[in-house]
């Protein structure tokens, strides 16, 4: 007999099978294979304290509170015609016994609905484990959020060209100035670069200008020069401010997005909208 | 036999007669099977219902206190199965299997409970401890020391298994079922309940062993005093 027989053939024995097995080729087996005969040993060692152990709490019994408990609820049931179904917490309160929950359920294997084993692996290690598997999820959730939100704050900075208008620009695009003519402009600004997306909005940023542009009157009142790769067209078009702002109330920059908007017929109305971090939006032009 | 017995007492006919019926009917009722006792009792019959109670109270008594330690959990544990089964007895299926089976299913969700809102509140600790202060303190004083420390050793080593290890311990080794029954109890296949027991054994050897290394001498007065 080879180790891989002797285990297979113990294997279907039950423990107190192998503690008083006789069979020849096990116990020559055994005899042999030190492995196999220690291991043997083992078993039978231990079968013989799960035989002590079995005998020394043999003859332990529900108390007599526990049956005249039991009699109580089975005669209120009686009486009632059919047992109450907070029978075990009248019981627990009667009784020696602390109120708990009604539990539902014996084993699937029998057809009935078996009550939850929620066992977490935590609860296996203990309550310090416990705490600390709760207190590391907590620690990954914040993390988490907080890579999630900066991330989210620098996505439209990276990808796309972007120009951002600074704040001292905000207010010139977006207060109508009187000129000398007598005619009203508004401030103008031109985006660097046009591309249609998908979404029918696209996100274009403004470039950054420069401080030195003092917002004379004169500069506030004409359009803001933009990069020379702008196609020709565009520069007819003004933004038209949609509300009033000074350097305390938009003192941060702003996006331009362009949106199509439902026109007239079928042809959709684009429009560049200046908006502001705060989600208001300053000023607004029509390309088409 | 009563007539002869009758003979020789003094009491009225009707008292004997009362007698004999009780008689009859409590060796009837002790023949019964478990789900025909169950039918009586939740069909109003009390003598049925304690019959049943006290017929298998026991095993669902010890299948507890050997799952938990703890003989405050094993009593409740056992009102528990048996008001449910007076609450939800009719529910039981004879064709899928034994009312014992049933009955220790009952009871492993119970301890399970019990066992979550204990270790919630103490810690594992506790059941170990107290398994080992209801064996010292209960069992028989004349019974040797050493008998009594090794099966101390085995019901820590027991209780410190996993669940799923443990019932497969406690129903297959200690309460005798066969491993279809507790298959049944478990929900779950019989080479499931094989596997089981097979790792269980070689984890509760090797704990024995090192409880052993740690305080020599338990594990051979175990050998010596139980073979």
């Amino acid at each position: 007999m080879t180790c891989r027989e002797f285990k297979q053939r113990v294997a279907s024995l039950s423990l107190a099978e192998m503690a008083q097995t006789n069979e020849m080729q096990i116990a020559a087996h055994a005899e042999t294979c030190p492995s196999c005969g220690g291991w043997l040993a083992q078993q039978r060692a231990l079968a013989a304290s799960m035989h002590a152990l079995r005998a020394q709490t043999a003859g332990r019994d529900a108390g007599p509170d526990v049956e005249r408990a039991l009699l109580r609820v089975f005669r209120q049931g009686i009486s009632a015609g059919v047992l109450p179904p907070g029978a075990a917490a009248e019981v627990a309160a009667g009784g020696q016994k602390p109120a708990r929950a009604e539990v539902t359920g014996p084993s699937e294997s029998l057809g009935f609905k078996p009550a939850p084993a929620s066992t977490p692996l935590a609860w296996r290690l203990s309550r310090v484990f416990e705490v600390g598997a709760y207190v590391a999820a907590a620690a990954a959730i914040a993390v988490a959020i907080f890579l999630g939100i900066h991330l989210l704050q620098r996505r439209p900075e990276a990808p796309v060209q972007s120009q951002s208008v600074p704040a001292e620009v905000a207010p010139a695009i977006q207060q109508p100035v009187t000129t000398a003519s007598g005619s009203e402009k508004v401030p103008s600004l031109r985006p660097r670069r046009r591309e249609r997306s998908t979404v029918q909005s696209l996100v274009m940023a403004t470039r950054k200008q420069s401080h030195q542009q003092a917002p004379t009157e004169e500069s506030v009142g004409a359009t803001v020069q933009a990069a020379s790769d702008e196609s020709p067209g565009d520069a007819e078009s003004a933004y038209t401010a949609l509300m009033f702002c000074d350097p305390l109330s938009c003192s941060s920059d702003a996006q331009v997005v362009r949106m199509e908007l439902p026109g007239r017929g079928a042809q959709p109305q684009v429009a560049d909208v200046v908006v502001g971090y705060d989600g208001a939006v300053r000023a607004v032009r029509f390309v088409n | 036999m009563w007539g002869t017995l009758r003979n020789f007492t003094f009491l009225p006919d009707e008292i004997w007669q009362n007698e004999i019926r009780t008689t009859i009917e409590v060796k009837l009722l002790t023949e019964l099977t478990d789900e025909q006792l169950l039918t009586q009792a939740l069909a109003g019959d009390e003598e049925a219902f304690t019959t049943l109670y006290r017929r298998r109270q026991g095993p669902i008594f010890r299948f507890a206190l050997h799952m938990s330690g703890s003989t405050h959990i094993a009593e409740e544990v056992t009102q528990d199965v048996f008001i449910f089964l007076l609450q939800r007895g009719r529910e039981f299926d004879p064709a899928r299997g034994v009312l014992g089976a049933y009955l220790f299913g009952v009871a492993r969700n119970y301890v399970r409970r019990a066992l979550e809102r204990r270790y919630a509140e103490n810690g594992l600790s506790t059941s170990v401890d107290e398994a080992a202060a209801a064996l010292m303190v209960e069992s028989d004083p004349g019974e040797g020391i050493a008998r009594r420390q090794a099966s101390t050793a085995v019901w820590k080593a027991v209780l410190s298994l996993p669940e799923h290890y443990r019932e497969a311990v406690v129903l297959c080794d200690l309460q005798e079922q066969s491993y279809a029954d507790a298959a049944k109890a478990i929900g779950c296949a019989i080479g499931t309940i094989r596997s089981r027991l097979h790792r269980a054994h070689d984890m509760l050897s090797k704990k024995l062993q090192h409880s052993a290394a740690v305080a020599p001498g338990i594990s051979g007065l175990t050998a010596r005093c139980l073979s």
